[in-house]
């Protein structure tokens, strides 16, 4: 096959929705379809699987990781909103927060995310954003004459989940994307964006 | 001679200082009282924890490489140059239930790094002071026999002693001795395990050691501000004893920074109102630093600003800015640019 027929190719696959770079940076699995990916870069290490339902409905688990030291699993369910030239879908997760080192922290969190783009041949330019929130707890234990004393303090943290990249699809079953981390972690406290480079793939029954 | 040996000689003699702060059109020398060196390892886990806090996402995950590169001399020095600020002084505490340890060695050895640019205050530890507070008095006599170690420096509320505790007049005296001005945290803070109680955050209970001690500097740091409930605190307590006694200075340090006071509101009123009292000529420039990557610059730069706002002449500021510890500490005044 040439060269223009194999581009051809991936291009007509790329603008068909069960494209994996357009089901996990777009939002939504085709029916029956199950879709991966994966993402490294600084600070984030992601990991990403879902499977298409009827009516747009897309099961979902991800895992993403700032310097293996910040740890954020969660699980949740995805549908696609608007499907034509533009794809728009929004994704609620739920998951639990595991933080070690200096700033310790863990607690049950909640997500909800919106995710929009388009496929322009074998191009997805793509953007998302979200709000997450993370409840806390701390224990504090005072040695004291008398024993020990122990209380606990609730807490609270809210993040401003965020990115922006450039997908693209590289075969009809895989592809890849360079992106643009824009989360603000615990607001206010000042967060620097990172970046990432993604793997997709799947797309299969 | 070669010639990239002879350029890299000339370049080294010849390096610029500096360049100095620009206050109303004029580039003044700058002098930094107030600069925390440390080692991360010593601070104790609550406070690195605090600290971190406050770096940027995701640094505050692994802090220790970026600290100890803010913490380290050199780190100091370059936030110094990169904020045009020639000299700056370097602060050892006994502090362990706190804010940790940075020790008078540690001091020392950093002042070493630039003698120049860099001096240095002593300090003690004050914990069980009945049974070691003599041996602490030696050891903080042997600091300041050390070539550019030129203060002491104190925080009752970090070190947890009351500023009225005549046991710890001693102190004040044996720095009178050395010629050596005695700063002293003033105002609670925001640290884990402080003693925010009045007798140790107030200056009000310093004034009987400054009465009694008329021959040591009193330099009364973060104007008794409050930085739990980030408000002005003990300022006109500060201005007070200022007014009434001529051993008591004024430092205006880590109270005008963004987390402290946003708005910088702050900060202007407590310049604007030692300006009102008459006492410009007993302040001393400090920023707290160096916490973060430009915080050092950052500081002088919302401290510029307060004067401005505050109406400062150019000769009241070049007073803040080195004049004033040039003044106290009997040190030759940096030439302005």
């Amino acid at each position: 096959m040439s060269l223009l027929a194999l581009w051809m190719s991936v291009a007509v696959a790329a603008e068909r929705p069960a494209h994996p770079t357009a089901a996990n940076l777009l939002g939504g699995s085709e029916v029956g379809h199950w879709d991966a990916a994966v993402s490294a870069g600084f600070p984030w290490l992601s990991a990403r699987a879902q499977v298409g339902l009827p009516g747009g409905w897309t099961p979902l688990v991800e895992v993403q990781s700032a310097l293996a030291t910040r740890w954020q699993p969660s699980a949740g369910v995805g549908l696609r909103w608007v499907d034509r030239r533009w794809r728009v879908t929004g994704e609620a997760l739920a998951g639990w927060l595991f933080q070690t080192g200096v700033l310790a922290r863990k607690g049950p969190s909640a997500e909800l995310r919106i995710k929009a783009g388009r496929a322009v041949g074998v191009l997805q330019p793509y953007a998302h954003a979200g709000t997450r929130h993370t409840l806390l707890w701390t224990k504090t234990t005072v040695d004291t004459v008398a024993g020990d004393e122990v209380s606990w303090q609730a807490g609270h943290e809210w993040t401003l989940t965020g990115g922006l990249g450039l997908g693209i699809a590289a075969g009809p079953s895989w592809g890849l994307d360079l992106g643009l981390d824009l989360p603000w972690v615990g607001v206010p406290t000042v967060s620097i964006p990172g970046v990432h480079l993604g793997a997709q793939f799947g797309g299969g029954r | 001679m070669r010639p990239s040996i002879l350029a890299a000689l000339l370049a080294s003699g010849c390096a610029e200082p500096p360049r100095g702060a620009t206050y109303r059109g004029v580039t003044l020398p700058v002098t930094d009282l107030h600069l925390h060196p440390g080692d991360w390892k010593s601070v104790p886990a609550s406070t690195q924890a605090f600290l971190a806090g406050r770096f940027p996402f995701p640094f505050g995950l692994q802090p220790e490489g970026l600290a100890e590169g803010v913490l380290a001399a050199e780190g100091i020095l370059s936030e110094l140059t990169d904020a045009g600020i020639r000299r700056g002084g370097l602060f050892a505490i006994y502090a362990p239930r706190s804010v940790g340890v940075a020790s008078n060695a540690l001091v020392l050895e950093a002042v070493e790094t630039d003698p120049e640019r860099l001096f240095g205050f002593a300090s003690l530890p004050v914990d069980a002071w009945d049974t070691d507070g003599p041996a602490a008095l030696e050891a903080l006599d042997r600091a300041l026999d050390a070539p550019g170690m030129v203060g002491v420096k104190l925080a009752h509320a970090h070190q947890r002693f009351r500023m009225d505790d005549e046991r710890y007049w001693s102190i004040y005296a044996l720095a009178a001795a050395h010629d050596a001005p005695v700063y002293l945290h003033t105002g609670p803070s925001p640290f884990p395990g402080t003693s925010q109680e009045a007798p140790y955050t107030d200056p009000a209970y310093l004034e009987a050691a400054i009465a009694a001690n008329p021959d040591t500097d009193f330099i009364l740091g973060h104007l008794g501000h409050d930085f739990i409930n980030q408000r002005v605190g003990d300022l006109q307590g500060c201005i007070d004893l200022a007014s009434r006694y001529e051993n008591v200075w004024l430092e205006p340090s880590a109270l005008g920074s963004r987390s402290s006071d946003p708005e910088g509101e702050n900060l202007t009123a407590s310049m604007r109102a030692i300006r009102d009292a008459g006492l410009v000529d007993r302040v001393v420039y400090g920023s707290d630093g160096p916490q973060s990557p430009g915080f050092v610059g950052d500081y002088l730069q919302r401290t510029l600003d307060a004067m401005d706002r505050s109406d400062y002449t150019v000769d009241e500021a070049a007073r803040v800015l080195d004049g004033t510890y040039a003044a106290l500490f009997g040190a030759a005044p940096l030439e302005r640019p």
